[in-house]
């Protein structure tokens, strides 16, 4: 496993709530936000695939099953954690 | 349980299960039953292990299947999937045939794993564990249950009594073993994969 990389997960309503944690580069969107209601950074999501993972620095929205390896998220990469509603679009309008 | 945890739960007995595969044991898991039945779309990643709740497992300990005959291996299921996991035991059976010949295997029925291995641990026991006892269970190899026991075959019951006087099949079978991480060994033990640094806000408390 390849070593870990930084990431400020911010949070998809409040601002003022961010989670920083190493995480294997290898991991996909759909672990890491399994991980995030884990922790109780989010609440538990009704659907699957309600929360999407958007990298700042390229406004790339990642895939569920991508890794962040492959969508090239950098180590101290700011990712937003974003609340998609089933049927509207998501991500940068 | 609350969901998370038990999306933890499932994703530590996969982890479990998986470091335990070799000439013995192996398994499939899947997310559905009939996934299962139909062995199609298997977990294979470590990060879905969270949605593994249905198991196809092989224990290749050759077992009893009538007076003197045997079969090489048995495949059963595993469903996690039960109201109350892991206080609850999974819900179990046997998928291959014959069924094995012992009073804890029937067609149909669970496999009978005893509430004094299972319920009366309180959720402290894992996957692997089931595995093991399940193939020593295959090999007569336990204590068992007090006299009068007769479970669902008493014929085969005084069968082994009689030809092998209360001890297993094969006492120099080797049993897959629980990985060492599990017993906290620090040399060998994987560090968490999700290792928080920091975390700023203001209403959720320290955990």
């Amino acid at each position: 496993m390849s070593d870990k990389i930084r990431i400020n997960f911010l949070h998809p309503t409040n601002p003022s709530q961010s989670l920083t944690a190493r995480v294997p580069p290898e991991m996909t969107a759909a672990w890491l936000v399994e991980q995030l209601i884990v922790r109780g950074f989010i609440p538990q999501s009704s659907e699957v695939g309600q929360y999407k993972l958007q990298d700042i620095r390229t406004n790339n929205l990642l895939h569920d099953d991508q890794s962040l390896l492959a969508a090239g998220v950098q180590d101290g990469a700011s990712i937003r954690v974003i609340h998609a509603t089933t049927g509207a679009e998501v991500g940068p309008r | 349980m609350k969901p998370g945890e038990l999306i933890e739960r499932r994703r530590f007995d996969f982890r479990v299960v998986s470091d335990m595969r070799g000439p013995v044991f192996d398994f499939e898991a899947y997310r559905s039953r009939a996934d299962l039945e139909r062995r199609r779309n298997p977990i294979t990643r470590p990060e879905d292990g969270g949605q593994a709740s249905k198991y196809r497992m092989t224990l290749r300990v050759p077992t009893l299947v009538g007076p003197g005959e045997f079969a090489p291996e048995t495949v059963f299921g595993v469903d996690l999937d039960v109201y109350n996991y892991p206080l609850a035991e999974p819900l179990t059976w046997v998928i291959s045939r014959p069924i094995p010949w012992s009073p804890h295997f029937k067609e149909g029925a669970p496999i009978c794993i005893g509430t004094e291995f299972w319920v009366a641990r309180k959720g402290h026991v894992t996957l692997g564990d089931l595995v093991i006892h399940i193939a020593m269970m295959l090999n007569w190899d336990e204590k068992g249950r007090g006299p009068g026991y007769v479970g669902w075959n008493k014929e085969a019951l005084e069968y082994h009594a009689e030809h092998y006087q209360g001890r297993s099949l094969d006492p120099d079978f080797r049993y897959p073993t629980l990985p060492v991480w599990l017993f906290g060994a620090a040399s060998s033990g994987p560090e968490p994969s999700f290792e928080v640094i920091e975390r700023t806000d203001d209403d959720v408390p320290e955990w």
